[in-house]
């Protein structure tokens, strides 16, 4: 479970997260749309525990992330926007990195597994500088995976993808979550998380514009369809359409 | 100047330039000493100043025979982008590219004079100016040469040939007024040994050269003309007038140098867009790892077990940045190697300027490494910032992945450090050897005093030097470490590169501030040691024993253990309090 709390991040005096809270339970997505600027990767990297927040409180699988970092940290995977892989690693090395990092007991048969699962076996020996953007993105994904987390946090999942990784990762999201763990993605592709997440956190100025299923979504808004799509919807809450 | 504590390294970097600046100002007795050597240099000049020319020229024209050279237009690829097709006559790109270099330059010397200068304003502006004419000389000759060979490639084969032949006499030329002058100077050197100076500054003074090679001094002039005006500060008895008429000709020389410049007709557009990709490509992290054999990218330093402590999987990552040998491997054929040729030495010997270059070597590798653990590889947080949102979400305490940050830079430098002392150890067996002459790395007799033999005492040394090595490499990673975390602005990460004028006035200053750390961080141990000593030779009367000596160097070690362990300690609690937003992270440089 993801649990965040009246979280609060100010950078100068601004508010880039104000006062957020969520919830995302054992095998649920969670969608966290908004507009450029809204606060959503500032969400996300607190989440991770990348930076402090200024206030409010962050649980991962029921560890406080200030009380209990090391614990919360080891029950999550945070994909970040960019693919940031270390240029002199090999991408099998850095699956026998992060399975020492998070004592992964059965980490090297595990990374040979999930190497040629990704597709990337005949790449075992390449370093980063050797991969498409399409593959180091599948690298850092089998990376997050290889310790079966409770808690995935995606930043633009599908960023530089062509549309046969698109699928594959979608299916890494939704087998994830159907392993029990909580997963949130955040994404300005609004088609990704309408298929793929069970609710969806509407953001903006790094507050909560609007919560819950597509539904409950529509119901909120006045005048608009009753088959609306997500697009349709964030516009309209975020005055996008204006 | 982000944030206050980069206001307080500023200051503090400051002053401690301006004290080492104003020092010899402030302390009386020293301007004396200083004013006795200048006294003594003064003497030497005019014979330094014909050496200087005579390199100079020599150098000049070698390097004009060597047929490589690059349009040396420097400018970016964005600068050439937008400039390129601007409405901008090409005469004043290449200006533009010209005094762009300038900020090298001044940079330079600044620092030159800041630190030469003894803290007289006087001659702080004259050594500035009389640095920046070499300099700028310098730096517009060599740009003519590249574009001048640059454009060799352009013209028709019988007129580029014609071009060379023109140079090629030219050389000839001056070769045959040099070499009899060489000669001549040659002559006039007195033999080896005994007090030389009298008749070496006579050789090389150059009024006896007018006399016996009146046609080298002429050639020498445009050479005298370009350090003229440095070494016209350096003389005590030049008046104002005499030192600004030493000005005229290196002017005439910058302008000259700079018409030539701007007014090649060479096609640079191509070869500087292709030098700003190039170097961008080098620059380009990873560069280096992609030529690594397939074969070879298996190998690692140490294996790597699932199970264990999550830090040791950091300092396996960080070894491999600098090295994927196997550190055992590395570590068992060195000894064997040292090993092997020690005996051999010990039986045949060797020349005595190897034996002489052994020593200054290894010495010198034995010092300075552990100084500068990591500043080659970088394998600790200088690049570890860049992948921040990677390393935060790891599940490790913070001092845990402080440490595992420290290490590999220690380990590898220390190893390094092991290598020189070899090469130390086996000039030192050179050394004791029967053929060796006049070369002493350590007096037999000192050997007999301590009751061991020789080479026993050449080996408890170096088993001494090893812990203390290790020591020294582990507080400068540490330091530099923290200095990473507490102003990363200041701090190069990633591979280094040749930084602007202000990232080599941070480095310096960081630098500056590093060496202080360390002194301090060495002054407790030294301490100890001292008064272990006192006490057994002064107080209870025992002899030191060569055996001791490794005890001792532990014994340093210890205080220096607790402060790294300290210092370990805040670099935890400032990686976990550390808010990368501003500074790592929305700075960009982690991009």
């Amino acid at each position: 479970m993801i649990e965040i709390h009246d979280l609060v991040k100010a950078y100068d005096g601004c508010r880039a997260v104000d006062g957020l809270s969520l919830r995302v339970e054992p095998g649920e997505i969670l969608g966290l749309v908004g507009p450029n600027g809204a606060g959503k990767t500032t969400t996300l990297r607190c989440l991770a525990g990348i930076i402090p927040p200024t206030s409010g409180r962050i649980a991962i699988a029921g560890f406080d992330l200030q009380q209990h970092p090391i614990e919360a940290r080891q029950r999550l995977a945070f994909v970040p926007d960019e693919p940031h892989l270390f240029d002199h690693l090999t991408a099998l090395d850095h699956l026998i990195l992060f399975s020492r990092l998070y004592g992964v007991a059965d980490g090297p048969s595990r990374a040979e597994a999930i190497l040629t699962d990704a597709g990337l076996h005949d790449q075992r020996l390449s370093f980063p500088g050797e991969l498409s953007r399409g593959m180091k993105q599948k690298l850092v994904v089998a990376c997050a995976l290889l310790h079966r987390p409770e808690a995935l946090v995606l930043d633009e999942p599908l960023t530089g993808l062509d549309p046969a990784a698109m699928r594959r990762m979608k299916r890494a999201v939704l087998d994830t979550a159907a392993a029990g763990a909580s997963v949130i993605v955040s994404s300005h592709m609004l088609q990704l998380v309408e298929e793929v997440c069970d609710r969806v956190l509407i953001v903006s100025h790094g507050k909560t514009v609007l919560e819950g299923t597509l539904d409950e979504i529509r119901m909120q808004i006045p005048d608009v369809d009753a088959d609306a799509d997500l697009e349709t919807l964030f516009l309209k809450a975020t005055g996008g359409d204006q | 100047m982000q944030q206050p504590k980069y206001l307080v390294g500023t200051l503090a970097g400051v002053a401690w330039i301006g004290m080492f600046a104003l020092r010899p100002v402030m302390r009386a007795t020293r301007r004396a000493s200083l004013a006795e050597r200048f006294e003594e240099i003064a003497e030497w000049l005019p014979a330094i100043e014909t050496v200087v020319a005579l390199a100079l020229l020599v150098f000049l024209s070698l390097w004009w025979l060597w047929p490589f050279g690059k349009a040396m237009v420097e400018l970016t690829e964005t600068e050439l982008h937008l400039l390129l097709p601007a409405p901008v006559r090409r005469r004043h790109i290449i200006q533009y590219a010209v005094l762009r270099s300038q900020w090298g330059i001044l940079f330079g010397c600044f620092m030159i004079s800041v630190f030469s200068a003894g803290g007289s304003l006087m001659v702080f502006a004259w050594r500035f100016l009389s640095v920046w004419l070499f300099l700028t000389v310098w730096n517009l000759h060599a740009c003519g040469r590249g574009l001048w060979i640059a454009r060799l490639q352009e013209l028709p084969a019988a007129t580029a040939w014609g071009r060379r032949a023109i140079v090629l006499a030219a050389v000839a030329l001056l070769w045959t007024t040099l070499a009899p002058g060489i000669a001549s100077i040659v002559a006039g050197l007195p033999p080896l040994g005994g007090d030389m100076a009298p008749e070496l500054r006579a050789a090389l003074d150059p009024e006896r050269l007018r006399a016996v090679a009146p046609l080298l001094v002429v050639v020498l002039t445009p050479a005298r003309w370009v350090t003229g005006p440095f070494f016209a500060g350096l003389a005590p008895d030049t008046t104002l007038a005499g030192r600004l008429t030493t000005l005229v000709w290196p002017l005439l020389l910058v302008v000259l140098h700079n018409e030539w410049v701007v007014r090649s007709q060479t096609q640079f557009e191509e070869a500087s867009l292709e030098h700003s990709r190039r170097q961008a490509a080098s620059r380009e992290a990873g560069a280096r790892f992609r030529k690594i054999r397939q074969s070879r990218r298996e190998a690692t330093p140490f294996r790597l077990r699932p199970a264990g402590h999550p830090e040791t999987a950091i300092v396996w990552k960080n070894l491999m940045l600098a090295h994927r040998a196997n550190l055992l491997v590395i570590v068992g054929s060195g000894v064997v190697a040292v090993g092997g040729v020690a005996a051999v030495v010990a039986v045949t010997g060797l020349p005595n300027w190897l034996t002489a270059i052994m020593m200054i070597g290894g010495g010198a590798g034995l010092a300075l490494t552990p100084l500068m653990a990591g500043h080659q590889w970088r394998n600790d947080l200088r690049t570890d910032l860049l992948r921040i949102e990677v390393i935060r979400t790891w599940p490790i305490e913070g001092w845990r992945l402080f440490v595992s940050q420290v290490l590999p830079p220690a380990i590898i430098a220390t190893l390094y450090a092991a290598a020189a002392g070899g090469v130390l150890l086996i000039a030192g067996i050179a050394a004791g050897t029967p053929t060796a002459t006049g070369l002493v790395l350590v007096r037999p007799e000192l050997a007999a005093a301590l009751g061991v033999p020789y080479v026993v005492l050449l080996l408890l040394g170096l088993a001494a030097l090893l812990p203390l090595i290790a020591a020294i490499a582990s507080l400068s990673a540490t330091l530099q470490n923290l200095l990473a975390l507490l102003w990363p602005s200041w701090i190069q990460l990633g591979q280094r590169r040749t930084g602007s004028a202000a990232h080599i006035g941070q480095g310096l200053l960081t630098g500056l501030g590093m060496m202080l750390a360390l002194a301090l961080g060495l002054l407790p141990g030294a301490v100890l040691v001292g008064a272990w000593l006192f006490i057994q030779i002064r107080v209870v009367d025992i002899p030191l024993s060569a055996w001791e000596l490794p005890v001792l160097s532990l014994t340093g070690v210890i205080p220096l253990a607790l402060i790294i362990g300290l210092l370990t300690r805040v670099g935890g609690v400032l990686w976990d309090q550390l808010d990368p937003s501003a500074e790592i992270l929305g700075a960009g440089v982690g991009s």
